[in-house]
């Protein structure tokens, strides 16, 4: 791994109330300007992840470390400044937008709580506004009055304009029409690339997170199922989980679109997990062993890991393989 | 049968009157067949469920519906409210996006479903309803069916909910199903699963499909046709492979193109630039002209006709022939 991480999760678990797991013991290094995509479903832990690292969920146990220091030693040591170096997306981009203030007061307010030079700021906004193709004269107007799309560009600008070294962004297309999503998405990797911010993208749209990310976790139940180099990932799934997602999505180009896996029952409540494997409950290559022992993650031959007792043997339609 | 199951002409949806008039729908020509399903496809504020909500009578007040929309041989626009009502859950019926908003949270769901059957199939016997009720949450893949009649919409997760309103919308036997983004707001495992039992439930239904979604890949999974709408337009309709494999229209061709492919990390993504007309634009000639890759001269002044391109396809656009 590399020599500076971005972000280093040690056994990171996160429970709400008493029963309700959210993560559990995730371990992780993210080095800086890695871009690493996030997918799962419903209560995989992908958005609590997410909050963990920003600092608005509490972890129950275990470590977060960002640029080399502890979440929590520098929320109290800088609250600011550690703000200032991890910026958030989050997925309601409207609802980040507080009603009653311009679109000018908005990015005014997030400069003025960090003190940041007014004049230069203001060029910035400018030239901002011209690379996300917004009209200068969105800054006179209210959140309501601008569209999803604008809106979201508003929120990139704000997260930018504080300089962060690690973005984190939750859906950020989730909502968005095709047509605009691509236009978010490269002035996103532009800006990744500009600024060689590390980047973690959570997205439920696997074309998406297969297109802009380098290295993918796959997450189930609170738990890393399988993390590899994404093009891998999409070529050889190892574990059943992460082959039957991809082969629910498959490509409008791909010749056999009908091939996909349909996985039997519902994803389990995080706040009743099944023992062993949390994924045999829905696993159709789910042996006993499954149901007793839990799998840890190990690593595999193509240089990623997948928790999996019998991984990469869920054959994918249309490949005939086994 | 002869004829098509569902035939809508110039159909206009509109509100208000004079510079702030308001044009939804701007003359949709559309048929359906009996037994096909067709996919209705476009951005946000392209008319979609505007269109469908036309279909089964649900316009808000305040807006006004024009043209025909003739469903086997009946004209729904000239129908009366109270006939409408009869229609629907007869022989049209329809499954939301969000299926809470369609189930009563404080009925159970059992008591629910029995209201539709008892309505549908007065003088049936109560057992016999009974039986109705359980088979058909069973024919959906609702787990234990006879104990989940019980249950209360909140008990349900989002996918077991939409089989319900899949259920209820099936007893019905409609003529037409319309189904709004029904897999939009599930997980990917759960979309696959309810999209595989549209699937095989049409072997048993005998009734056409409307399947609207923003998914091309789940339209091009699921439906026969395919229809897409832009700005209160319909701009190309036809067979679902040919229209999304090869579309002949600049619209089509764009949203088509802005499905993510497979290129790699650093070639970037496509987008349509631009923004959807408002419905109180006026243009005076194409619709798309202002967005579009190809727009000429004339594409400003004249609008462009629907027009047959070979046996089975339609498209609307003035220089279809000098595109390359």
């Amino acid at each position: 791994m590399t020599a500076s991480p971005g972000i280093r999760l040690g056994a990171l678990s996160v429970t709400f109330g008493r029963a309700i797991r959210a993560l559990d013991r995730v371990t992780l290094e993210v080095g800086e300007g890695e871009t690493v995509g996030i997918v799962g479903e419903s209560g995989s832990g992908k958005s609590t992840l997410c909050r963990t690292l920003v600092g608005l969920t509490r972890p129950t146990a275990g470590e977060v470390e960002v640029l080399g220091e502890p979440v929590t030693v520098a929320l109290r040591r800088d609250p600011r400044g550690y703000r200032r170096r991890i910026q958030m997306l989050m997925q309601d981009a409207v609802a980040t937008l507080s009603p009653r203030m311009t679109i000018g007061r908005l990015l005014a307010e997030a400069v003025a709580i960090h003190g940041l030079d007014r004049d230069e700021t203001e060029e910035r906004i400018r030239s901002f506004l011209g690379r996300l193709r917004l009209p200068p004269s969105i800054l006179g107007r209210y959140p309501h009055e601008i569209s999803g799309g604008q809106a979201r560009r508003i929120g990139v600008i704000r997260a930018l304009l504080l300089r962060p070294r690690v973005l984190v962004a939750d859906e950020p297309t989730a909502g968005l029409d095709v047509s605009v999503q691509g236009e978010l998405l490269n002035l996103l990797m532009e800006f990744q690339r500009e600024l060689d911010l590390t980047f973690m993208i959570v997205s439920h749209n696997l074309h998406v997170i297969k297109r802009v990310t380098r290295r993918t976790l796959v997450m189930y139940l609170g738990q890393i199922v399988e993390d590899a180099p994404t093009r891998d990932l999409f070529a050889r799934p190892a574990h059943p989980y992460a082959t039957a997602l991809i082969s629910t999505n498959p490509l409008l180009a791909a010749e056999d679109g009908g091939g996909a896996i349909i996985l039997r029952g519902e994803i389990p409540s995080n706040a009743a997990l099944p023992p062993g494997c949390r994924f045999h409950t829905r696993c159709p290559v789910a042996r006993p062993v499954c149901a007793e022992t839990m799998p840890e993650l190990e690593p595999t031959a193509a240089g990623g890991q997948v928790r999996c007792h019998f991984p990469g043997t869920l054959a994918r339609p249309g490949t005939g393989a086994a | 049968m002869a004829g098509p199951l569902l035939e809508i002409s110039d159909l206009r949806l509109s509100a208000g009157s004079g510079k702030g008039a308001a044009a939804i729908l701007r003359g949709i020509d559309l048929a359906l067949a009996r037994g096909r399903i067709l996919g209705i496809v476009g951005e946000s504020g392209s008319g979609k469920s505007s269109l469908v909500n036309t279909i089964m009578g649900l316009t808000p007040p305040g807006l006004r519906a024009e043209g025909r929309i003739v469903l086997a041989g009946e004209d729904l626009l000239g129908l009366s409210p109270v006939r409408m009502r009869a229609l629907r859950g007869h022989r049209l019926a329809m499954i939301f996006q969000d299926p809470m908003t369609a189930l009563n949270p404080v009925f159970r769901i059992g008591t629910q479903l029995v209201d539709v059957i008892r309505n549908r199939h007065p003088g049936t016997v109560p057992a016999a309803v009974e039986a109705m009720a359980v088979e058909a949450l069973g024919r959906v893949g609702l787990p234990d069916p006879g104990r989940r009649m019980r249950d209360y919409p909140g008990q349900l997760s989002g996918g077991m909910r939409q089989r319900v309103m899949i259920a209820m919308a099936l007893v019905c036997r409609p003529e037409l199903l319309i189904a709004d983004e029904p897999t939009t707001a599930l997980d990917a495992t759960i979309e696959a699963q309810i999209i595989d039992l549209l699937r095989r439930l049409r072997h048993d239904f005998q009734g056409s499909i409307i399947f609207i979604s923003h998914n091309l890949g789940t339209v091009m999974q699921l439906c026969d046709e395919v229809a897409v709408l832009y700005g209160g337009h319909l701009v190309e309709s036809g067979p679902v492979r040919a229209v999304l494999r090869r579309p002949l229209h600049p619209y089509t061709r764009a949203l088509v193109g802005c499905e993510i492919d497979d290129r790699p990390v650093d070639a970037p993504l496509a987008f349509i630039p631009g923004k959807v007309p408002e419905t109180t634009e006026r243009p005076g000639g194409c619709i798309f002209a202002d967005r579009c890759a190809y727009a000429a001269a004339p594409c400003r002044t004249t609008a462009p006709r629907l027009a047959a391109q070979g046996d089975d396809r339609r498209a609307a656009c003035l220089r279809l022939g000098e595109l390359p």
